[in-house]
């Protein structure tokens, strides 16, 4: 009951922050049929917690209830002022019908998805207890900069600005961290949904005209009004799988033969099946297998350690990582919804978005300060989200920029300048104490995607993709500019492999970049590279990118086409083949090149890349079935419809079998006392594995308010090392080693801090320890099970003799330095 | 001869209206009447504002602040700070008034208070549009003499100048009704921008404000007018005004967190958890001070002919404030003012219907004597039941049936009185001598009332009001500190002092002139300074045999809240669930001169 009443707050919150920034919504977003209603939300909690990060970097706010009303009375006060209120009320009034509907997806999918994960709630495993640690760090500091929980005395170095939304609305709903976690995933699935479901609804309605209901003389047709169009958009884009589902399904079956299987070559499924009567794929985290259906094989056949990440979102949300790319994905949609904003433009068809109406043409257009101050927040609200997306919806929102305006001049760019700088400035406290792990771009030389795993990947999205670029092709052949697509879409594929030759070249001749070789050509020699390459790219793996490559040119054919022809602006369809163009680039690049980071592989960059390709391909595919759906004729919208549903459906059974087999048939994954616990909290199968430290951790919070430095046990990544400071938000003196690796881009910072450990446990010497403990300002000393079994007995004496005891239980003491 | 004379009464039976619209003449007695009714009660208002004005130590709530603005003006850094003050209007005066006059204790704390809640007593002059030269004096009168506006006069923690403020607000809500709407506007919205910064005790002016301008569509509509038009700038300037004032110039970056502090406090204020106070306080301290007065408020109602919607929905609005005095957990002693108000203004409007009446000499002879017999009674009563002690002894449900009896009696022999004198005469000059009466005798009280409180240096009528009192220990520990630091150091305020235990701010008020203050948990003594201050009743703290301690029993009452769950408590160790300062043993180095 406590746990649904949480869920209600949430609720509450959300949607109440959504109303205090809806007159400004309403406003800025006037050009979409919605008025960006469904994003209200997003960009209230975007705004509130953009309010309290500056002034808390500033030092006026602390992480309490008072701090937070502090936000929500100015977001109320800048949402009024620069708002159209009594239009924003009179306007929910006439679309009542919208509203609902919109209400109601977010409470069904935030409730779906809460009680999804209060089937499996563990914050264990993976990077959740990263995610978990800085959530804590945050609501146990309160200001900004927040502690980095795993290196004491640093700040985090990481985007975490989707942390800091979640640990305010854990912070005024009074839940606890652990609750507040789950709450978080939940949330966001919630968001995303209804963002998505409104932008579609926006691109369709806008084809469709003002007319929220569609009558066709064939009844079938009825099913294809707006809302049904765009109840399709979060169906596939956050409800489906990819087709990995159906594979484990067949193989699980014993269907196939293994030469098929092997040919497919995905890890665990690459042998022949035996027959089984089962439908249920047995293996252990089967449904993990999804997010790694592309394999890469290095020259000598082996397989790459570091695979290529292949998430999307439902897995993002099943595995229950509160990771800054699911974190970012309400604001991704809603970024879309500015960039579909500024595309469309001024109702009037006078000037831009950003500027006002110019008066001649000789004067500078002047600016619209509200709405680049507004557009900026959201854009630039990404790089401090999840810095991968920032680039990207740059991208699509000054494309779609230009592709709005009848004519491109100098006053264009200048907006477009403009937003680019309003978006880092504002944001500038982040970039100050931000080190990006990324450091410059490596060529992808022997390591092309086939063709069949991104079909795998990718094919739920695009059959429907590619079924809707082939009729709209078909439908408008006779004024289709081929000659444009094609200079763009070769231009750009051998624009790609012009990049990756000469980092190749570069990267041979350079002998500083002698470290840099191996990671990229392995130990094939130059004189072999070339044959190589010849023989994965063009003989046997070309496939993926003459295919990417064909979207491109059909892509840019058609969308100049139609921007050519009269009536531009009443066409989305430009902006909607703009996503789809954008899509093939994300994933066209990572075949030819990769952000180099501590990795020195492409599986980074395929999975932020990818990630990215499923929402705008998700977006893409729904618009492209309503339009078939709505103007096809009628025996090719059947035919269309029946693939995309055989299509959807096989995405959809990765859904249904994968939650299923994750929530242990909605019964419980976690085990207390031999039971099964349906519960929100995500530390309550702590209980179980190990109640000596979840007693202490429990003290800590509840007790320990004075903030200090806690040592305890280094170890590695993905383990149960650091386990204090993620569940209490103190920082330890070194957490994963690992991670901060990856942070801080060397070992510069942390370099001993491991060793140093271990000797203040094991030495006998209070001196030495008393030394250790100053030079990292340790103030408690946390001694478990954990410790005890790393670290020598004899070390531990002289804690008892020089520090005081302030908590002991079975298994943990923890001392207090005088 | 008539009672009216040299008093200017309208004779036609016109009403309260007539009475209101009345201009004065130089030659009227009445000016002069009136203006020694004012310098009267004015006097006496003041004196019982500012008279041993710094007798009772600052509460938890007024250290908050002036701790705040000590260190402010101190030019310490505001790092460490871990509490939010609770008013930045208050905090903000109190700079100022400690920067100017170099001198920060209890009077200089309170000053600024009480000088509000001396304008406050003047403040019914500006409604004599509604209230009338009678009903404006009767309400000055009560103003001035009210214990617990006395009282809120005397507490710094922004009730006072609240009040003021929502009188601006009440006079520029008046003056816009009466089409003067820009200048009305302007006064409301400084009375809202200025009274947000008073902190708590301004919640409810605020609701009060709404619900006004909720009901008043009309004004409601000219507001947003007014706001939109000017293009918020006026409003911009009040927001830079009060970013500064709250941040005091940028010196207390948490000043934002202030204004909304209020908010977060009054809502968290719902839940049972927090609730400090019996649910019967508002309706004891109402009782307890105002007995007579309500008596008058409801009598003179219920009898008068005149009376209005107006007064029953001032009625309906004590009523509302006695509730939630009851419901509201987290209500303060403050909230008394939600009763007390709303009856002043019945009771000055009831006592405008009495000064109407006509008189012929025997009806005055009548209604005197009628009193005199009413105001005997009542003084005997009170002699007889013990006063303050029975209403005490009621609250505390210690029901003692004899003086209940007695009681009984009397409250029957004034109604048998004023029956006979009803049934021998006249009803209204009956009625109109009990009002008389009611007045003259709840004015006295009030006064007994207030005088009582100012005069008890330890608090033994203000209880409901301070929770703390002098023992006089707290001086004499200060000096024992003096002489310790002048043998130690030389200097009366430079010695080392360490207080072992969590920051206090009600002993960090206290040690305020010491320079050399340092506050630690830990009780382990890795250095030797001159002086320990520890909680005396404390297990955790064992004192090296090198000190030797004198103990004091201060007037400090600080306890942390803890709710530690056995088993949690069990796993436990050196961890004090609470600390206790209301008494502190003074440690010092034995058979050190020089240390």
């Amino acid at each position: 009951m406590v746990e649904i009443l949480a869920c209600l707050y949430w609720w509450a919150i959300a949607t109440f922050c959504g109303l205090l920034v809806w007159p400004l919504t309403f406003r800025m977003l006037g050009n979409l049929h919605d008025r960006g209603y469904a994003v209200c939300r997003a960009v209230g909690l975007l705004l509130v917690g953009y309010t309290f990060w500056i002034l808390s970097s500033l030092g006026y706010l602390k992480l309490t209830s008072t701090g937070i009303l502090v936000a929500f009375g100015i977001c109320a006060i800048v949402g009024w002022r620069f708002g159209e209120t009594s239009d924003a009320l009179i306007w929910i009034r006439e679309n009542r019908r919208y509203v609902l509907i919109t209400e109601m997806l977010f409470v069904v999918t935030l409730g779906f998805w809460a009680y999804v994960r209060s089937h499996n709630p563990d914050i264990f495993g993976t990077e959740k207890p990263m995610e978990f640690a800085f959530m804590n760090s945050i609501l146990r500091n309160g200001t900004m900069p927040p502690e980095d929980p795993w290196l004491s005395g640093y700040a985090i170095s990481y985007y975490y600005f989707g942390y800091v939304i979640i640990a305010l609305i854990t912070s005024f709903s009074g839940v606890t961290s652990p609750v507040g976690f789950n709450l978080g995933l939940a949330l966001v699935f919630g968001l995303t949904a209804v963002g998505i479901f409104g932008l579609s609804y926006n691109l369709i309605s806008r084809t469709f005209g003002n007319q929220s209901r569609c009558f066709h003389k064939n009844s079938a047709r009825t099913m294809t009004s707006p809302f049904v169009g765009a109840i399709v958009a979060p169906v596939i884009g956050l409800f489906s799988g990819n087709l990995n589902g159906l594979l484990e399904v067949l193989h699980q079956r014993g269907l196939g033969t293994g030469e098929f299987w092997r040919w497919l070559d995905i890890k665990w499924i690459d042998y022949a099946p035996s027959l089984s009567d089962l439908w249920m794929p047995e293996r252990y985290l089967w449904w993990w297998q999804a997010s790694r259906v592309v394999r890469d094989r290095n020259v000598d056949g082996s397989v790459m350690v570091l695979e290529p990440i292949t998430e999307f979102p439902l897995f993002s949300f099943l595995l229950g990582d509160l990771h800054p790319h699911l974190l970012a994905l309400p604001f991704v949609v809603l970024a879309i919804h500015v960039a579909l904003q500024l595309y469309v433009g001024n109702k009037k068809g006078a000037s831009d978005v950003i500027e006002r109406d110019a008066i001649s043409k000789n004067s500078l257009p002047t600016i619209d300060i509200a709405r680049l101050l507004f557009f900026g927040l959201i854009i630039g609200g990404l790089s401090f989200l999840n810095t991968w997306d920032y680039p990207i919806y740059l991208f699509v929102s000054s494309v779609g920029y230009l592709l709005g305006r009848k004519k491109v001049g100098l006053g264009h760019l200048i907006s477009i300048g403009m937003l680019i700088v309003v978006s880092i400035l504002l944001y500038w406290p982040f970039y100050i104490g931000f080190q990006s792990q990324a450091a410059g771009v490596l060529p992808n030389v022997f390591y092309p995607t086939r063709i069949a795993q991104f079909m795998v990947m990718f094919g739920v999205l695009l059959v429907p993709v590619v079924g809707w670029l082939i009729w709209e092709t078909a439908k408008y052949k006779d004024w289709v500019k081929w000659r444009v697509g094609v200079y763009l879409g070769v231009g750009t594929l051998m624009f790609l492999i012009l990049v990756s030759v000469a980092l190749s070249m570069l990267i041979f001749t350079q002998t500083e970049l002698e470290g840099i070789k191996f990671s990229v050509f392995g130990a094939v020699a130059r004189e072999a590279a070339m044959s190589e390459v010849i023989k994965r790219r063009v003989i046997e793996s070309p496939w993926t990118s003459v295919f990417l490559t064909a979207i491109l040119v059909v892509c840019a054919s058609l969308a100049i086409s139609i921007i050519n022809k009269s009536r531009v602006r009443s066409s989305v369809r430009p902006f909607v083949l703009l996503l789809l163009f954008t899509g093939c680039l994300l994933t066209l690049v990572p075949e030819f090149v990769f952000l180099r980071d501590s990795f020195g592989a492409r599986m980074n960059t395929v999975f932020k890349f990818y990630y990215q390709a499923w929402i705008l391909w998700s977006i893409v595919a729904s618009y492209g079935i309503w339009r078939v759906s709505y103007y096809g004729k009628l025996g090719v919208a059947m035919l269309y419809g029946t693939i995309v549903c055989v299509v959807l459906f096989s995405g959809l059974m990765y859904s249904v079998f994968s939650v299923w087999s994750k929530t242990q048939g909605f019964t419980g994954a976690t085990m207390i006392g031999g039971n099964r616990v349906v519960t929100l909290d995500g530390t309550a199968y702590l209980q179980q594995t190990n109640k000596s430290d979840y007693d202490a951790i429990r003290w800590i919070n509840h007790f320990l308010y004075e903030d200090g430095v806690i040592a305890e046990a280094v170890g590695g990544s993905y383990s149960e090392y650091a386990r204090i400071s993620t569940y209490t938000g103190l920082a330890t003196v070194l957490g994963w080693p690992g991670h901060e690796l990856q942070w801080r881009g060397g070992y510069e910072e942390f370099g001993d801090r491991e060793s140093a450990i271990e000797t203040l446990y094991s030495t006998k010497d209070w001196s030495i320890a008393s030394d250790i403990m100053s030079r990292y300002a340790i103030k408690y000393v946390y001694l478990g099970a954990l410790e005890r079994r790393d670290y020598p007995d004899h070390g531990f004496v002289k804690f008892d003799n020089h520090m005081k005891k302030i908590y002991t239980n079975e298994t943990v003491d923890i001392y207090e330095l005088y | 001869m008539s009672f009216t004379n040299g008093l200017e009464i309208e004779k036609d039976d016109a009403g309260i209206k007539n009475a209101l619209w009345r201009t004065y003449s130089r030659d009227d007695i009445g000016i002069w009447f009136d203006v020694c009714w004012w310098l009267v009660f004015g006097a006496v208002g003041i004196l019982l504002r500012f008279h041993k004005l710094g007798s009772l130590p600052l509460s938890d709530i007024e250290v908050e602040n002036a701790l705040l603005a000590w260190l402010i003006v101190g030019g310490q850094e505001l790092v460490d700070i871990n509490w939010l003050a609770n008013s930045a209007l208050v905090y903000f005066t109190q700079i100022i008034i400690f920067w100017v006059t170099d001198v920060a204790n209890s009077i200089s704390a309170r000053v600024v208070t009480a000088l509000c809640g001396s304008v406050l007593v003047f403040t019914p002059f500006l409604f004599g549009r509604h209230l009338g030269r009678v009903g404006a004096c009767v309400m000055m009168a009560l103003f001035a003499v009210s214990p617990s506006l006395v009282m809120i006069s005397r507490t710094a923690d922004g009730m006072a100048i609240s009040l003021v403020c929502l009188v601006i607000a009440l006079l520029g809500i008046e003056r816009a009704n009466n089409l003067k709407v820009r200048h009305g506007i302007g006064m409301v919205v400084i009375g809202l921008v200025l009274g947000i910064m008073c902190g708590r005790s301004f919640v409810i002016p605020v609701l009060f404000i709404m619900f006004i301008l909720f009901r008043n569509t009309y004004l409601t509509k000219q507001v947003f007018e007014t706001l939109r038009t000017s293009n918020f700038n006026g409003v911009l300037a009040y927001v830079l005004i009060g970013l500064l004032v709250v941040t005091s110039f940028f010196r207390y970056r948490y000043g934002f967190m202030v204004l909304a502090e209020p908010w977060n406090h009054w809502v968290l204020g719902w839940s049972s958890y927090s609730s400090m106070h019996s649910e019967l306080m508002i309706p004891e301290m109402v009782f307890l001070n105002q007995p007579l007065l309500i008596l008058l408020a409801v009598v003179g109602l219920f009898i008068s002919q005149n009376a209005r919607s107006i007064e029953r929905n001032l009625l309906v609005l004590a009523i509302c404030g006695l509730l939630y005095g009851i419901v509201y957990s987290g209500v303060q002693s403050r909230d008394v003012v939600w009763v007390i108000i709303p009856l002043y203004v019945v009771c000055a409007r009831v006592m405008i219907w009495v000064s109407q009446s006509q008189w012929s000499g025997h009806e005055l002879i009548v209604a005197t004597v009628e009193g005199i017999i009413l105001g005997s009674l009542i003084v005997f009563g009170y002699i007889v039941v013990g006063g303050q002690e029975f209403a005490l002894r009621t609250a505390d449900y210690g029901f003692d049936r004899n003086t209940i009896i007695q009681v009984l009696v009397l409250v029957g022999m004034l109604v048998l009185v004023v029956a006979l004198f009803s049934a021998g005469w006249s009803a209204r000059v009956s009625m109109v001598s009990v009002m008389i009466i009611l007045f003259v005798f709840s004015t006295v009280w009030s006064i007994h009332r207030s005088w009582t409180m100012v005069e008890a240096t330890n608090g033994a009528h203000a209880n409901n009001w301070h929770k703390t009192w002098n023992t006089g220990s707290d001086k004499l520990m200060l000096k024992t500190l003096g002489n310790l630091s002048l043998r130690y150091v030389g200097h009366p305020r430079e010695v080392d002092i360490k207080v072992m235990g969590p920051f206090n701010r009600q002993l960090a008020w206290s040690l305020r002139d010491f320079n050399n203050v340092k506050w630690s948990e830990n009780p382990a003594l890795v250095s030797y300074p001159s002086v320990i201050l520890t909680p005396g009743l404390s297990e955790s703290i064992i004192m090296d045999s090198r000190y030797m301690g004198q103990e004091f029993q201060l007037y400090h009452d600080y306890y942390a809240h803890s709710n530690i769950v056995a088993k949690d408590k069990r796993n436990s160790k050196s961890r004090p669930s609470g600390t206790n300062f209301d008494t502190i043993v003074v440690w010092t180095r034995q058979g050190d001169t020089n240390p």
